[in-house]
């Protein structure tokens, strides 16, 4: 199938050449949304650091066969997915999620604890749902994948991705809805 | 930035099936998150927004929907650690690791070395003062050659 010229093609190109300097070019461009997905996935610093990696590592393993029928960025996604989901999959949280919002110290402007406030909001609602709607929720909102990409990043089928997005975003708007009455957002 | 996005065919929506006729509260629920994430195609939009037009409710959910895209987006994004992509880097460029012997091979290679070495030396005086009988040589050689640890010589 083919699809959109893909602006990482050229160093794809070189990379799956043998050479290093054009992935780690690529490298250096995704790092900050692959490590920021995995995060927002595994809500820890030392899984998500790890995963990065391995994400990395397993992509420039895998180069070779890499058809380039996706976007390099979405097939990319897919692997920090596979990896993500085995790890949640494995992987059982003893601790219950803080939900505890700070007390404001005397020194801290409103503003600044407000956006506390709000980002805690936020990342307990989305800490709340499944993985895979999670998922989901941070590939179209943060990572700006389409949901034909989403489809790809994730194995899984339009009316699948359709019907996860739709059960994520009403429960989002469940939580968010929630913490607007506690006037917290 | 100019986003590429293929809208989803109506037909592949896992929904209820959205016929021709005036879409109801229900239909238009289901497709308001595509809606809401610019997904929807052409025709599923423009009925889909007929039926805005007339339904205060749904409306208030869409605007909902589009201000909860928002928020999410308000969170900063989390501070990437240092050193990812050197680490990376570092792990491929790093030779492949050597392959370890077995206790038992390398046991063997010791024992096949020594005796070599006793071997080599053995004829080697034996050529000077006098020669090692043929028959010695051949046994001793056939002895190194039947070693139960050599690879390949049937003894695994």
């Amino acid at each position: 199938m083919r699809r959109n010229p893909d602006p990482d093609d050229a160093a794809v190109g070189h990379a799956r050449s043998g050479e290093p300097a054009a992935f780690e070019e690529l490298v250096r461009k995704y790092q900050a949304g692959v490590y920021g997905y995995l995060f927002r996935m595994c809500r820890n610093t030392a899984d998500a650091e790890d995963l990065s990696q391995e994400t990395f590592i397993r992509a420039w393993q895998a180069l070779p066969k890499f058809r380039q029928e996706s976007s390099f960025k979405t097939w990319l996604f897919r692997i920090a997915t596979n990896l993500c989901l085995n790890r949640l999959s494995r992987t059982k949280r003893t601790e219950p999620l803080d939900e505890t919002i700070p007390a404001r110290t005397s020194d801290e402007p409103q503003e600044v604890w407000h956006r506390k406030q709000r980002a805690i909001a936020v990342e307990t609602a989305l800490a709340a749902l499944p993985p895979d709607q999670r998922s989901t929720v941070i590939l179209s909102v943060y990572e700006d994948l389409s949901y034909e990409e989403i489809c790809t990043a994730m194995g899984k089928s339009m009316p699948s991705v359709t019907s996860l997005l739709y059960r994520a975003r009403n429960a989002l708007r469940r939580s968010l809805h929630a913490a607007q009455e506690k006037g917290i957002l | 930035m100019l986003r590429r996005r293929k809208a989803y065919c109506e037909h592949e929506f896992s929904g209820p099936a959205v016929s021709m006729k005036t879409m109801n509260c229900k239909e238009a629920r289901n497709l308001l998150v595509a809606l809401a994430d610019g997904e929807l195609a052409d025709a599923d939009r423009q009925r889909i927004e007929e039926h805005l037009a007339k339904c205060p409710d749904c409306a208030g959910e869409l605007s909902a929907l589009a201000a909860d895209r928002q928020t999410l987006r308000t969170i900063p994004a989390p501070e990437v650690p240092p050193f990812v992509a050197t680490r990376v880097m570092a792990r491929i460029s790093a030779p492949a690791p050597r392959a370890r012997l077995s206790p038992a091979l390398a046991a063997s290679l010791v024992l096949v070395t020594a005796a070599g070495l006793w071997l080599g030396t053995a004829l080697g005086r034996s050529i000077i003062p006098q020669r090692l009988s043929e028959e010695a040589e051949h046994a001793a050689i056939a002895a190194l050659s039947f070693h139960p640890g050599i690879p390949g010589n049937g003894g695994e």
